[in-house]
């Protein structure tokens, strides 16, 4: 069913939108005592949780509507600084971020209700929190709701508006003007609507469409349509005017129940412009208030008897508050816009109406002025950016890849007819598909900074928890990257910076003993480096203690014994399965699960791990990932009747293979050692060596090998398709992609190649020294 | 008002998604059908119904009604009822309603 449909869809941009501000709140609270003046960050985060609390209650969530009920009034009090920012109070309120991320989490499936686990959780938080609420001079329950309940007996004067004794169904008047935008930010209208129905029922409502522009200025995307409910619900108006929490800063959003005075009226009625008339009307007709007292409220001094109905639907009529004349008060039906027309060409109103005379009327009009210009200045900000599904983007990014393959295939045809034209035309085509291809890839770029800014809250928490005293760094967190990347980096990331934490860092007596400062610095950076993208995890801790690693590892059978290896090989050891130096095992590393997880998580994404260890003085670990994931510019090369694609932004140059280089593994270019692998017999594939080979000379991470190939065969853009699980094993090879005549090319993977090399090279440097002791 | 009046199907979904396409679709109707005074849209395919959705019917019945013609909303599926109900706006819309004179409301 569509609404069922709607909800969920409803739901997810919810719990999206949560998750965010959750985001947001824990960054607030993290900066929090660090900053000189918090009350900023302070209302941020207040405003944060009460955004999730209105939210909550659209859906009915009503257990996090409880908890944030408590949450925000902790808040309310720092924000009125009743209470100080401590590392206590930071200390309690980071984990209520974290239970309501938990909830959402459930939300996200499907769970509307509290599961007990999350209850009993949630009974400690509370109390927590609740010891902030009773602290100073036993201002206990400080929240709005506490308020009323402490108070039932407080006059109308002090429910006004907020709320009142939630005990019987009332009769509550709802004026609802939304911001022209909330059609186009996911927010129907409708909905709220239909939401109202659970809360209470909806006895009356009018839609009025008086602000639908002619059909040429009509903005189908924008939102024209205004509601004036009522409604009779035994709801706080608390909960009533949360159901709008979602869109109240666009919004023009009024509740109004039996406590407040006629003058709230009168203030709704002049707010109206346009609409005046029309909201005075329904106001007396649904019996939100009686007629007389709006008048007099309205500063009008004798009901008159002349009518006003003529000047009602003039436009001038909302611009000249003393216009404010009764629309007309007879309906027929049972509420629907149009009848008003004919009601009012039949009848005089039997209401009196009389034009307005009060100069503050003037004032009313001219706040509603206000407000729809600044829904516009906030129109222009949304303007800018655009929630998209993944899965579209996804599909796009599909289609311009086979787009791309599909280019190529045209321009080899046009080559192959030998039409200059078409090959120039194409070569058009080309350009474009490629800035298209090159703007697609962008809409999935974000910056790695909100990963990064993560790190904070963890490094916080488990420095506590470690006893340790550790600053974090962040830099280059602007370094754009593939969004899927972020999302898979983010776990081995974890791994290493709670890894640089527990055994890099030191506790700090050992750090003053050791002459460095007591508090440790962790460092995350990330940058952009020949089309990878590089990020960096270091510490300034003990660094790797090269001979212990060498040690354990002999012990655990991972190395021979007497083995010989350079430091960065026993570096590389620690990512070995079951590897862990740890002498204690601390709840954070040490089980010897995480390093050896990073590493194929990082092999995974086609990226590599290295570690640059200083003895003593840190160490950091490096990750290097391909920027993106799905298309490179591809340099395709030749060898027998196989076609092999080395990704661009490797390639260095090309040269001949020189003759005399024909027998040995290396050759001299220009004055440097070269050395090289011969693909041919790297991939076992048969056929003569032809008379004239070709180095193709590739760099990674800083180290320079050449590829021997039979011949060279140009550029081309290409999609990397994953090769099947079959071939997961073979090194050497990144994927595959199809060619413009519809062969198929293997990508070679320069790094595993260059890593292969670099072993062999390494195992043979070794074999000579260990020869020559 | 027996006479066979000229007829638009809405099909599918009639929602903020598809509301640019729809009110090109419904102006070009009372376009094409200009020497006609009574026009029917047929609803008993709509699948969806938002805001962006009813106000385009609003705005289009409105447009017919500036030129003295009137558009009845024919055998509406469920989900359009659904929504004319919360909405309240089931006398106006609906066939049977009454007929309207001319708004002027800007």
């Amino acid at each position: 069913m569509s609404l069922e449909k709607e909800m969920k869809a409803a739901l997810a941009t919810f719990v999206e939108e949560a998750r965010e501000l959750l985001q947001d709140m824990e960054d607030g609270l993290l900066g929090l005592e660090h900053e000189e003046d918090p009350l900023e960050t302070v209302n941020a985060v207040f405003r944060a949780a009460h955004t999730i609390k209105g939210s909550s209650g659209l859906f009915g969530l009503e257990h996090i509507v409880r908890f944030t009920h408590v949450l925000e009034s902790v808040l309310d009090r720092l924000r009125n600084e009743e209470l100080q920012v401590t590392s206590e109070l930071v200390g309690c309120l980071l984990p209520c971020a974290d239970h309501l991320n938990a909830l959402m989490s459930g939300v996200a499936h499907g769970q509307l209700e509290e599961s007990p686990e999350l209850a009993a959780q949630e009974a400690g938080l509370l109390a927590g929190l609740r010891g902030f609420l009773e602290g100073d001079g036993g201002r206990a329950g400080d929240g709005p709701d506490d308020r009323q309940a402490d108070a039932p007996g407080s006059g109308p004067e002090a429910a006004a508006g907020r709320g009142g004794p939630a005990d019987r169904r009332r009769r509550l008047h709802l004026s609802l003007r939304f911001g022209s935008n909330c059609l186009r930010n996911g927010m129907d209208p409708l909905a709220f609507i239909r939401y109202l129905n659970t809360l209470g029922e909806v006895v009356a409502l009018s839609t009025l469409d008086d602000l639908l522009p002619p059909a040429e200025e009509f903005d189908p995307e924008a939102s024209y349509l205004d509601f004036e409910i009522t409604l009779l619900t035994d709801a706080p108006i608390e909960t009533v005017t949360g159901v709008f929490d979602f869109v109240a800063e666009e919004s023009q959003i009024r509740v109004l129940g039996p406590q407040d005075q006629p003058s709230q009226y009168a203030d709704l009625v002049r707010a109206q412009g346009e609409l005046a008339p029309r909201v005075r009307e329904i106001l007396v007709r649904t019996g939100a208030i009686d007629a007389a007292a709006l008048a007099q409220a309205l500063g009008e001094p004798v009901p008159a008897t002349e009518s006003g109905p003529a000047t009602a639907a003039q436009p001038e009529a909302g611009r000249q508050p003393e216009a404010c004349g009764e629309g007309p008060a007879e309906r027929s039906g049972n509420g629907s816009l149009l009848e008003r027309i004919p009601a009012q060409t039949r009848t005089p109103s039997p209401v009196p109406a009389q034009p307005g005379s009060g100069g503050d009327q003037g004032t009313g009009s001219g706040e509603s002025a206000g407000g729809s210009g600044s829904a516009a200045g906030s129109g222009n900000r949304d303007a800018r950016t655009i929630r998209i599904d993944a899965t579209r983007l996804d599909r796009l990014i599909d289609a311009v890849g086979e787009l791309v393959i599909a280019g190529a295939s045209a321009g080899l045809r046009a080559s192959l007819m030998r039409d200059e034209s078409l090959v120039t035309s194409i070569g058009e085509v080309m350009r474009l598909v490629e800035e298209v291809r090159d703007s697609a890839l962008q809409l999935r770029m974000v910056p790695i900074g909100t990963t990064f800014s993560r790190f904070q809250r963890v490094v916080r928490d488990v420095s506590a928890d470690l006893g340790k005293d550790i600053a974090l760094v962040i830099s280059g967190g602007d370094t754009e990257v593939d969004k899927a990347l972020v999302e898979q980096i983010g776990d081995p990331l974890m791994h290493l910076v709670r890894n640089s934490m527990d055994h890099g860092i030191e506790s700090p007596g050992v750090r003053l003993e050791r002459g460095k400062p007591a508090r440790g610095t962790l460092r995350l950076n990330a940058f952009h480096d020949s089309g990878s993208i590089v990020i960096e995890v270091s510490d300034d801790g003990s660094g790797i203690d090269t001979q212990a690693v060498l040690t354990k590892a002999i012990e655990r059978g991972l190395v021979e014994p007497g083995t010989v290896l350079s430091d960065q090989e026993i570096c590389q050891l620690i990512f070995e399965p079951g590897f862990s130096t740890a002498e204690q095992v601390s709840n954070l590393s040490g089980r010897g699960v995480g390093m050896d997880v990073v590493k194929r998580n990082v092999t995974a994404l086609r990226g590599t791990i290295d570690i640059e260890n200083r003895p003593g003085r840190g160490s950091t670990m490096r990750i290097r990932l391909p920027l993106t994931l799905a298309i490179i510019d591809g340099f395709q090369v030749g060898v027998g009747g196989a076609s092999f694609v080395v990704p661009l932004d490797q390639v260095i140059e090309c040269v001949e293979l020189p003759p005399s280089a024909h027998a040995r593994d290396c050759m001299d270019l220009r004055g440097e050692v070269l050395p090289f692998i011969r693909l041919r017999s790297q991939f076992g594939i048969a056929g003569e060596r032809p008379r004239r080979e070709n180095v193709v000379v590739v760099e990674y991470a800083g180290m320079k090998i050449g590829l021997v190939v039979d011949a060279l065969m140009g550029e081309f853009q290409t999609v990397i398709k994953p090769l099947s699980r079959v071939f997961e094993h073979v090194q050497g090879i990144g994927g595959s992609t199809i060619l413009g005549n519809g062969d198929v090319a293997l990508i070679i993977d320069v790094p595993m190649l260059v890593r292969h090399y670099g072993d062999r090279q390494g195992a043979a440097q070794f074999a000579t020294a260990g020869s020559r002791e | 008002m027996n006479a066979p009046a000229p007829s638009l199907a809405l099909v599918g979904e009639l929602t903020i998604q598809t509301a640019a396409e729809e009110k090109a679709a419904l102006l070009g109707f009372l376009e094409l059908t200009a020497d006609e005074s009574d026009l029917e849209l047929e609803a008993g395919s709509v699948t969806e119904l938002d805001t962006a959705g009813v106000q385009l019917l609003l705005m289009a019945r409105r447009e017919a009604a500036a030129q003295g013609r009137r558009l009845h909303l024919v055998s509406p599926s469920r989900p359009v009822l659904d929504v004319l109900a919360i909405a309240h706006l089931t006398t106006d819309l609906e066939p049977s309603g009454s007929p309207r004179s001319q708004e002027a409301g800007q």
